[in-house]
C-alpha cells in the first residue's frame, strides 16, 4: 500500500480543508499561510496535476471571470480514492508517532 | 471607455505550453488572477517580472515531464515500428534492399566524380601554378598544344616580375635503365628542372629536395621503381646506367606518384642533361624548337589575368615572327578536364556519369516512396483506431514519418556497408584506385545525410498527411483495391512507367554499344592481324635489324619477315608536303607516312590492287619507290597510278605499288592517304608472321634468335592483336559500365514492381477468391492481376524506343566506322524487359492466384 508523499498529503488535506473553495490560489496562499513555507506555484500545480491524474482529485469548473482573462476557476475536489489516501495517512501518523519520546531539544 | 487589463500575451502562451494539459486552464487561470492582483497593487512592471519569474521556475520541471513523454512515446512507435516491419518482412526487406543499392551505386559513382575533381589538389601551391599552353591551326582546325619553346621558362622568369619561379619537364624517350644485372626499358621518366621539386609537392624520402637535381647526371627514383632495380637495398649514391652510355647516380627517392595526378612519372632526370647534349650535339635552341611543357609559378594568384594578357603576343615578340603560336596559361586546377593537358571529353564523360549516378538514386527513391505508401494502405485501420483512443494529428504524422526514416537510415547503413564491400571489385573493374577516406573529405556525409532525410520524409509524407486525414470510421471498414485503383494510382503508375523507361532505354544503350564495340574489334581491317608479332627495337638495338632478319627468314617455321618504322598497328606520322604531277594547288590533306622493308605488304597480307610491292627483285626502283593507299590515289586524282611520280619526304620517285585501303588508324577515324617509303636498315620494328601452330616454339625461335644476335639489349616481343585490345580498351570500358547499369536500373525497377505486385495481390484476395468461387481459373487470375503492370510496361517501351535511339544516333556519330541501329535490337530490349517484369509480377500472381478461397473469405 503506497502512502502519500509529504507534499501530496499537505496538498490533499488542504483540498479538504477548503471545501468549495480549493482552487489553485486558494491553496497555495492557504498552505504558505498556515506553514510558513513559501512554495511556489510550480510546487503546487505540478503535485495537483499528478493527483488528479492519479484519480486522487477531480476538478469542477467554475465562473469565468475577468480578472482570469475570461478563463474559468478550476476547483479540486477530493474523490473517494483521495479520502481513503487521506485516511491511510493519518492512520500511519498516528500510529508512529504514538508512545514518542520528547523531542525537545536540550 | 478603459481598455480591460490583460495578461502578457507572450508569457500567458508560454506558461501554457509548460503546463500540463490535465490543469492548464485552471492554472493560467490562476496565474492571471494573481497576475492582476499583484500589477493592481505593484504595477505593471512588477507584475510582468513576477509571471516571467514564475515561468522560469516551472521550466526545468515540465522540460523532463515532456522529455519524459517524448520518450514513452518514441519507445511505443520504435515497438510499432519493428513489429510492422516483423509482419511484412519481405516487403520491408525490398525497400530497404532497393535503396541501399541504389545509395550504394550513387555514392560508388560519386566517389569516382569527386576524386576527379579533386586531381592535383596534392600540390600546396596549386592555387599559383600554371601551365603555358598554345594553339595552332592546320588543316582548317585548331589543335591545342601544350608544348613550349624551351626558352620560355628562363625567359618568363626574366621578364615577367609576377612570376616567381618557372619550371619545364619533357618526357624522356623511352630509355633503357641499368643497375648491374636488372635491365629494363622505362617509359616514364621525365627530364625537369630543379625548380620542379619546389612548384610541386613532390617529397623526397630520402635526399635533399633542394639539391637532388643539381647535377646533371642525377636521377631521383619513386619507391617502387627503387624496389624494380635495387630490391632493398639503399639506393642513395649508386650509379644507374642510362641506354648503356651515360651514368647517372641516384640522389634521391621520393613516394610513388599518387593515383590522383596528372603528372606520372617513374623517375626524374634533370633538363640539363638532355639540353647539354642537344648543345653538344650542335643543336641551338630557337624560338620554334617546341618540346618541354612550361610551368609558372605566381606570387599570386591575383596576377594571373594580368599574365595572360603579357603572355598573349611574348612569343612572337621574343621570335619576332608572326608564325609563333598565340600563348596563354591554364592553372593548374584545371588540368584534368583542360583539353590542353588530355583532357577532351573528360568533362562530358564525368558529367554523363554524375547524371547516371543521380538516375540511379531517383529510381531508387521513388521505389522506395512508392512501396512505402502502397504498404501504409494496410495500415488504414491501425491510423483510424489510434485517432479513436485520441492520437492527435502530430502524434500520427511523427509515427509514419519517424517509421519512414527507421526505414531510410537502415538503408543508408546497409549502403554504406555495400560501399565497402564492393569498393574494391568497382576499382578493378573500371580501373580506377578510389580510396574510401574520399568521404570523410567533403561535403559528401552531409549530403547523403540530407538525401536521406529527404527520402525517407518523402516515403513517409504520404501515409502522415494524407491517411491520418481519413476518417476513422472509413478507415475501420476496410476496403479492398488494387494499389493502382485508387485516385493516387495515376501517379504510382506514372513512377512505375518512368522507372521503365530508364531501364529499358539503358539496355538499348548497353546493347549498342556493345555491339558497336564488337563491330570495331572484329571488323575487317584490311589485313590479317592473327599471328603477327613484332619486336620492338630500341634505340641502339637498331642496329642489329638486318642481322636478325637474316637469322629469321633462314628458319623454316617464320612464315614471313618485314620491318618498319612504326608500329604495325598504327601509323601516326604525317605530313602534307607532297608534289605531283598536275596538281591543282598546295597539297593540304595530311599524308600518313612510313617507312617498310621489304615484304611488308605480303606479311600483313595487305591487298595489293596494283603493281608490286618493295622486294629484293626491285632493289633498284625501292629507294625511289612509293607504296599508296586508294585515298591517296583519289587526293592525287582519280587518274594516276603505278608509274605516277610522287614527291614526298625528300624522295622524288614514282609509285610501285597501289594498295587496298586498309586500317592503320583507329577506326572510329576515316581511312587518310597513306604514302609508304623504303628502308631496310636500323628499322625499329622487326615484323613477323609466324605459324598458327605451336606459337609457344616460334616464340621461342625468335627468343633464341634474338639472344644470339643482339647482347646487350633484353628479349621483347608483342601481338598484334593484343594491342588492338588496348585500343579498344576505352570502348570495352564503357561498354562495362553500361552494362552494369542496366542491370543495376532493371533490378531496381523489378524490386519496385515485385513489391508492388504482391501488395496488390495481398489487397486483392478476396475479390479474387470470390472470382475463384464464381469459376474463374488460375491463368485467367494471373492474366487479371498482371493487366496493369503489362500495360505499363508497354507505355515505357512506346517512350523509351525513340528516346533512345536518338541518342545512341548521336552517339555513333562519333564513329566513322559505324553499325546500323536495328529494330529488332528494340524490341530485343522491350520484349526483355516485359519479360523480367512478367516474371516478377507472376510471382505473386500466382501466390495469389492459387490461394484457397475459402481462407480469403473466411473473416467476412
Amino acid at each position: 500500500m503506497r502512502i502519500l508523499s509529504r507534499s501530496e498529503e499537505i496538498i490533499l488535506a488542504t483540498v479538504w480543508k477548503l471545501q468549495d473553495e480549493a482552487y489553485g490560489v486558494a491553496i497555495n496562499q492557504y498552505i504558505n499561510n498556515k506553514t510558513g513555507l513559501n512554495w511556489k506555484f510550480g510546487s503546487i500545480y505540478t503535485p495537483l496535476g499528478r493527483l488528479v491524474e492519479k484519480g486522487l482529485l477531480h476538478t469542477i469548473q467554475g465562473e469565468p471571470s475577468p480578472e482570469r482573462g475570461g478563463r474559468r476557476k478550476m476547483y479540486f475536489q477530493l474523490t473517494r480514492a483521495g479520502k481513503q489516501a487521506l485516511i491511510d495517512v493519518q492512520k500511519v501518523h498516528s500510529a508512529i508517532w504514538e508512545d514518542m519520546p520528547s523531542l525537545k531539544m536540550g | 471607455m478603459a481598455n480591460k487589463p490583460t495578461d502578457p500575451w507572450f508569457a500567458s502562451r508560454v506558461l501554457s505550453g509548460l503546463i500540463r494539459e490535465s490543469i492548464r486552464h485552471g492554472a493560467v487561470g490562476d496565474f492571471s488572477e494573481q497576475y492582476h492582483w499583484i500589477r493592481h497593487k505593484n504595477g505593471r512592471l512588477v507584475a510582468w517580472m513576477w509571471y516571467w519569474f514564475q515561468i522560469v521556475q516551472l521550466i526545468p520541471e515540465s522540460f523532463y515531464h515532456q522529455i519524459h513523454w517524448g520518450i514513452v512515446m518514441v519507445r511505443n512507435y520504435f515497438k510499432i515500428a519493428m513489429r510492422n516491419i516483423e509482419k511484412h518482412k519481405y516487403y520491408a526487406l525490398i525497400n530497404i534492399l532497393g535503396l541501399a543499392i541504389g545509395m550504394a551505386c550513387c555514392i560508388l559513382i560519386s566517389l569516382w566524380v569527386i576524386d576527379e575533381l579533386h586531381y592535383n589538389r596534392f600540390h600546396e601551391k596549386i592555387d599559383t601554378v600554371y601551365g603555358a599552353v598554345n594553339d595552332q591551326y592546320f588543316e582548317g582546325n585548331k589543335w591545342h598544344i601544350n608544348n613550349t619553346p624551351t626558352l620560355l621558362g628562363p625567359a618568363l622568369e626574366q621578364d615577367f616580375p609576377e612570376i616567381k619561379a618557372t619550371t619545364r619537364y619533357q618526357t624522356h624517350p623511352q630509355a633503357l635503365l641499368t643497375f648491374v644485372n636488372k635491365s629494363f626499358f622505362e617509359n616514364r621518366i621525365y627530364l625537369v628542372d630543379p625548380s620542379f621539386l619546389q612548384m610541386f609537392s613532390f617529397p623526397l624520402i630520402s635526399g635533399d629536395q633542394n639539391t637532388a637535381l643539381d647535377n646533371p647526371n642525377s636521377i631521383i627514383l619513386t619507391t617502387h621503381m627503387a624496389e624494380k632495380y635495387f630490391a632493398g637495398e639503399n639506393p642513395l649514391g649508386k650509379t644507374i646506367l642510362l641506354n648503356n652510355e651515360t651514368e647517372l647516380i641516384v640522389t634521391g627517392v621520393m613516394e610513388n606518384v599518387p593515383h590522383n595526378s596528372t603528372l606520372t612519372f617513374h623517375a626524374l632526370i634533370p633538363y640539363r642533361l638532355y639540353e647539354d647534349a642537344r648543345i653538344r650535339a650542335g643543336h641551338k635552341f630557337h624560338w620554334f624548337s617546341n618540346h618541354p611543357r612550361t610551368f609558372i609559378e605566381l606570387h599570386s594568384a591575383q596576377s594571373a589575368e594580368v599574365v595572360n594578357e603579357k603572355i598573349h603576343h611574348y612569343v612572337r615578340e621574343k621570335a619576332g615572327d608572326d608564325r609563333a603560336p598565340l600563348f596563354h596559361i591554364v592553372s593548374l586546377k584545371d588540368f584534368r578536364f583542360s583539353p590542353y593537358y588530355g583532357g577532351t571529353g573528360r568533362v562530358n564523360q564525368i558529367s554523363v556519369l554524375a547524371l547516371i549516378a543521380l538516375f540511379i538514386l531517383l529510381i531508387a527513391c521513388i521505389n522506395f516512396m512508392n512501396l512505402s505508401t502502397a504498404r501504409s494502405m494496410h495500415r488504414a485501420k491501425e491510423i483510424g483506431l489510434r485517432k479513436v483512443v485520441g492520437a492527435s494529428r502530430k502524434n500520427l504524422v511523427l509515427q509514419f514519418l519517424g517509421e519512414s526514416l527507421l526505414l531510410a537510415f537502415s538503408a543508408l547503413l546497409m549502403a554504406m556497408v555495400l560501399v565497402v564491400v564492393l569498393l574494391p571489385t568497382f576499382n578493378q573493374v573500371f580501373g580506377k584506385n578510389l580510396p574510401l577516406s574520399i568521404l570523410k573529405n567533403t561535403f559528401v556525409s552531409p549530403v547523403l545525410f540530407g538525401i536521406t532525410l529527404l527520402t525517407g520524409m518523402a516515403g513517409g509524407s504520404y501515409p502522415a498527411i494524407l491517411l491520418s486525414s481519413f476518417k476513422p470510421v472509413s478507415t475501420l471498414k476496410g476496403s479492398s483495391v488494387s494499389a493502382f485503383k485508387r485516385k493516387d494510382g495515376r501517379m504510382r503508375k506514372i513512377l512505375v512507367v518512368f522507372q521503365f523507361v530508364l531501364s529499358i532505354a539503358l539496355i538499348i544503350s548497353t546493347l549498342v554499344i556493345y555491339k558497336q564495340t564488337d563491330y570495331i574489334r572484329n571488323a575487317n581491317l584490311g589485313y590479317e592481324k592473327e599471328h603477327i608479332v613484332y619486336l620492338p627495337l630500341r634505340s641502339g638495338s637498331r642496329n642489329y635489324y638486318e642481322a636478325l632478319k637474316n637469322k629469321l627468314q633462314n628458319d623454316a617455321r617464320i612464315l614471313n619477315v618485314t620491318g618498319s618504322t612504326h608500329r604495325p598497328s598504327w601509323i601516326g606520322s604525317n605530313s602534307y608536303n607532297a608534289e605531283w604531277d598536275r596538281q591543282e594547288k598546295p597539297n593540304e590533306i595530311l599524308i600518313h607516312v612510313g617507312r617498310v622493308d621489304c615484304d611488308y605488304v605480303e606479311t600483313m597480307q595487305i591487298e595489293l590492287l596494283e603493281g608490286s610491292e618493295f622486294s629484293r627483285s626491285t632493289s633498284q626502283s625501292n629507294k625511289d619507290g612509293f607504296l599508296v593507299n586508294e585515298e591517296m590515289i583519289k587526293l592525287m586524282g582519280g587518274d594516276k597510278g603505278v608509274g605516277s611520280r610522287l614527291k614526298f619526304q625528300g624522295v622524288d620517285g614514282k609509285i610501285l605499288g597501289v594498295m587496298k585501303n586498309y586500317h592503320f588508324t583507329p577506326l572510329n577515324k576515316k581511312i587518310p592517304p597513306l604514302a609508304l617509303l623504303f628502308r631496310s636498315d636500323r628499322l625499329s620494328n622487326l615484323i613477323v608472321r609466324i605459324s598458327a601452330y605451336d606459337i609457344p616454339s616460334s616464340i621461342q625461335i625468335l627468343k633464341e634468335s634474338w639472344e644470339s644476335v643482339v647482347k646487350d639489349y633484353p628479349f621483347e616481343y608483342r601481338f598484334l592483336d593484343s594491342d588492338f585490345d588496348r585500343f579498344y580498351r576505352d570502348e570495352v570500358r564503357i561498354g562495362n559500365i553500361m552494362k552494369s547499369f542496366a542491370i543495376l536500373a532493371i533490378f531496381i525497377a523489378s524490386l519496385g514492381l515485385f513489391g508492388l505486385a504482391s501488395f496488390t495481390a495481398e489487397q486483392r484476395t478476396k475479390e479474387i477468391g470470390i472470382r475463384k468461387i464464381l469459376g474463374a481459373s488460375v491463368p485467367t487470375v494471373i492474366g487479371l492481376l498482371s493487366k496493369e503492370f503489362t500495360k505499363c510496361i508497354i507505355i515505357a517501351n512506346v517512350i523509351a524506343w525513340p528516346v533512345a535511339y536518338f541518342v545512341m544516333n548521336r552517339w555513333l556519330q562519333n564513329y566513322a566506322y559505324r553499325m546500323k541501329l536495328g529494330i529488332w535490337l528494340f524490341v530485343i530490349s522491350g520484349v526483355l524487359t516485359l519479360f523480367i517484369a512478367l516474371l516478377t509480377v507472376s510471382v505473386q500472381s500466382i501466390k495469389g492466384a492459387t490461394a484457397n478461397p475459402v481462407d480469403s473469405l473466411r473473416y467476412e
